[in-house]
């Protein structure tokens, strides 16, 4: 759908018998009385069973239903609500008996439970036509911004909104320009950061590719904000289509005179140029991101000073996330208070996850914040495949940690994340079933991290190889009780003496698998066994008597380990069985454990 | 003209002109490109010359969200209703010209709620 908001109004008889008439001709005028005729879609639902109540209309996205009881109330709603985002409180359904009984009808929406607003043009308009981002109010932010609002007022604005940096950190965005404002420069800088390198995450590219003037605009919103005339985007060259587009973008936005000289008439100039890394991980940190594109080797530097004070080239500069970017428009067209009833208390507004791993729906979604994650995988995520058990939650990539499944009802939001002891991230959500190893998921977040390590400070470069050796030592069966305790040791002494936030984070995945699934540890060290059967050297196969000996367990076998007749249980030889799992994926009854080594014979 | 001005025209006379047409909006981010959105799309570029669907505008747009569907097809009619198909190979998209570009029925069969459940 083109139209940036759905008006649903009640399709039955009764309504259309109160006295005001019918409501869809009173609508469809007023819309066409405030110029709005082609921005509104009109949807016309089943009765919703209130008709004592008189016209109920809902507004969408917003999901605020209305009590109507004149013509003058729905010009009420067209005039505050859907000219101008304020809810008109007074018309408004508060009865909670009567919203529950209308929720139904909020599920007409095809993305359910999410909320897009950093999503908002993804996948609607084309993202390389300059006139379908303005037909869904594009640039009419940056506009608002230079004619309505000092520069002081804009930061305001934000700062009020309580947006946060979608980076991973959470810090409140409106302060970090406040900061950028008061230092003290003539040339000033914005950088949006675009290297996005957690595994499996891939939000920022989804909003660059379907939505890149979104984040022209925004920046330029905070050129004019702090004070800066040019903006860099650190975009990674692995990610060729939203370098392709940005081009495209910013090239129509300087023939439009929405970036360049005056804009608006207003004095403010601002332009953008793209910036390409190679796709370091560490990148991400904001002063190695600096050091790249000044055009050293990206390596972080000890803060303060922070980049506020002293960014590129020495000026003050902001640095931003694209997802913070992009909602930076809709805050300054709607206000700081619409951004503040969509999500939680501290953590206002929508985090955009990728979710990922063993769970129905792959994807990307938009979620208010405050949601909790058990709606996250299994309302929007459709739960887990083949009847498994959901074992943990991990987030924020290889600075994150795991949420195991007793916490599954907590909200997400910046803090509670935290608490959990993981953190929120950019935005990866990998879901684990019970088949998944903790020892092998730590791991492989440790191999990323000692490949990706710049090697400037000592403890990351060091700490997280030795940290990376013992795990293998352990996923092995070599390791002892020693070299866990060793591993924490370790672990907490590289996240405390570390120079940036990839060493400081990097063992999280480390002690949150610790201290949720010692027992998987200690199953491997002492028993010298791998639950979840993915560890080769530690998982030994059985086949148990629910066999029914149909054979594909023989047939799959790449070394001919399995003999056995038709219709007889089948029998497996672990001498020369090479653990590849294939008899395991091929079993249609699920007769194929895994067992520890002492019960083979059993 | 003042810019804003030059603005609110440009938005009137684009919302207008999506009127005109029924919309098919093929996903094109990385993810539909890698699953196979760019032939899909040139396909339907193919289709609309050959059948002179003038009133079809073929576009792209970006990640849909739904990664294991890709690639995804959205055809928006002028009635404002709208049909989002998955998987769409070239079979299927030749059965989407077929069936809901020239006779406007909806291939049920392809929509996004149907694959999900």
């Amino acid at each position: 759908m083109f139209e940036r908001m759905q008006v649903l109004i009640c399709g039955g008889d009764s309504c259309e018998q109160t006295k005001i008439g019918s409501i869809k001709d009173t609508l469809v005028k007023e819309l066409k009385k405030a110029g709005l005729e082609h921005e509104i879609a009109i949807t016309q639902s089943s009765c919703f069973g209130l008709c004592e109540k008189g016209a109920i209309v809902g507004v969408f996205p917003d999901e605020i239903y209305y009590q109507c009881k004149s013509k003058e109330d729905v010009k009420n709603v067209v005039d505050n609500h859907i000219m101008n985002n304020e809810i008109v409180d007074a018309l408004r359904i508060k009865d909670p008996i009567i919203q529950k009984q209308l929720k139904p009808y909020s599920n007409f929406h095809v993305f359910n439970k999410q909320t897009r607003i950093v999503l908002r043009n993804c996948g609607i308009i084309n993202p390389l036509s300059i006139e379908e981002y303005i037909a869904r109010d594009g640039y009419f932010a940056l506009a608002k911004a230079l004619k309505e609002y000092t520069s002081e007022e804009v930061i305001e604005l934000i700062k009020d909104s309580g947006l946060r940096g979608r980076g991973g950190g959470g810090f409140p965005t409106g302060l970090k320009w406040q900061f950028a404002k008061e230092s003290e420069g003539d040339i000033k800088y914005v950088i949006c950061n675009a290297d996005e390198g957690d595994p499996g995450a891939f939000m920022d590219r989804a909003v660059l590719e379907g939505d890149p003037h979104s984040i022209l605009e925004a920046m330029a919103i905070n050129g004019y904000a702090i004070g800066a005339n040019q903006g860099y985007i650190y975009v990674r060259a692995e990610y060729p289509v939203a370098v392709e587009r940005l081009e495209k973008a910013i090239e129509d936005a300087r023939n439009l005179g929405l970036l360049g000289d005056n804009l608006f008439d207003s004095g403010f100039s601002f332009d953008i140029e793209l910036r390409l890394g190679s796709g370091a991980f560490v990148c991400g940190e904001e002063t190695a991101l600096i050091a790249s594109i000044e055009g050293y080797r990206g390596m972080p530097k000890l803060k303060p000073p922070f980049p506020a004070k002293s960014g590129l080239w020495g000026k003050p500069t902001n640095v931003n996330n694209v997802e913070t970017f992009a909602n930076i428009p809709v805050i300054v067209l709607k206000g700081a208070d619409w951004f503040k009833r969509i999500g939680a208390e501290k953590s206002s507004g929508t985090k955009v996850f990728a979710l990922g791993g063993k769970i129905k729906n792959t994807g990307l979604i938009e979620i208010p914040m405050g949601t909790t994650l058990r709606e996250v995988v299994f309302d929007i995520g459709g739960g887990i495949p083949n009847r498994k058990k959901i074992k943990a939650i991990q987030t924020g990539g290889p600075s994150g940690g795991c949420i195991v499944d007793k916490d599954l009802d907590a909200p997400i939001d910046f803090d509670t994340l935290k608490e959990l002891g993981s953190m929120m991230g950019s935005g990866g959500m990998i879901v684990m079933d019970e088949d998944n190893c903790m020892v092998d998921v730590a791991r492989f977040y440790l191999e990323f991290t000692v490949e990706e390590s710049c090697g400037k400070c000592t403890p990351c470069r060091e700490g997280t190889k030795r940290m990376y050796d013992i795990l293998t030592k352990i996923s092995e069966g070599k390791g002892t009780l020693e070299d866990i305790d060793n591993l924490e040791t370790l672990a907490s002494m590289v996240s405390e003496t570390s120079l940036c936030g990839l060493g400081q984070t990097a063992p999280n995945p480390v002690l949150s698998t610790l201290k949720h699934f010692k027992d998987e540890y200690l199953a491997h060290v002492e028993d010298h066994y791998c639950p979840a059967g993915v560890c080769r050297e530690l998982t030994n196969y059985i086949i148990d008597d629910s066999c029914v000996g149909c054979t594909k367990c023989a047939t799959n076998c790449p070394v001919g380990a399995i003999a056995g007749w038709p219709k007889a249980q089948h029998k497996l030889d672990m001498d020369l069985c090479i653990r590849c799992g294939a008899c395991k994926q091929a079993c249609p009854v699920g007769s194929i454990k895994t067992v520890k080594g002492g019960d083979l014979h059993a | 003209m003042t810019k804003l001005a030059e603005m609110k025209k440009i938005k009137r006379s684009t919302l207008k002109d999506l009127k005109k047409f029924r919309r098919v909006q093929v996903g094109v981010g990385t993810c539909g490109i890698a699953a196979g959105a760019r032939e899909v799309y040139e396909f339907f570029e193919r289709e609309k010359d050959k059948h002179k669907l003038e009133d079809c505008m073929i576009t792209g747009v970006g990640c849909m969200g739904e990664c294991a569907l890709e690639p995804m097809v959205e055809v928006v009619d002028k009635d404002g209703t709208s049909m989002i198909y998955c998987n769409v190979s070239v079979d299927r998209a030749q059965e989407i010209v077929d069936q809901h570009l020239l006779k406007g029925l909806k291939l049920e069969k392809y929509s996004l709620t149907r694959q999900k459940k």
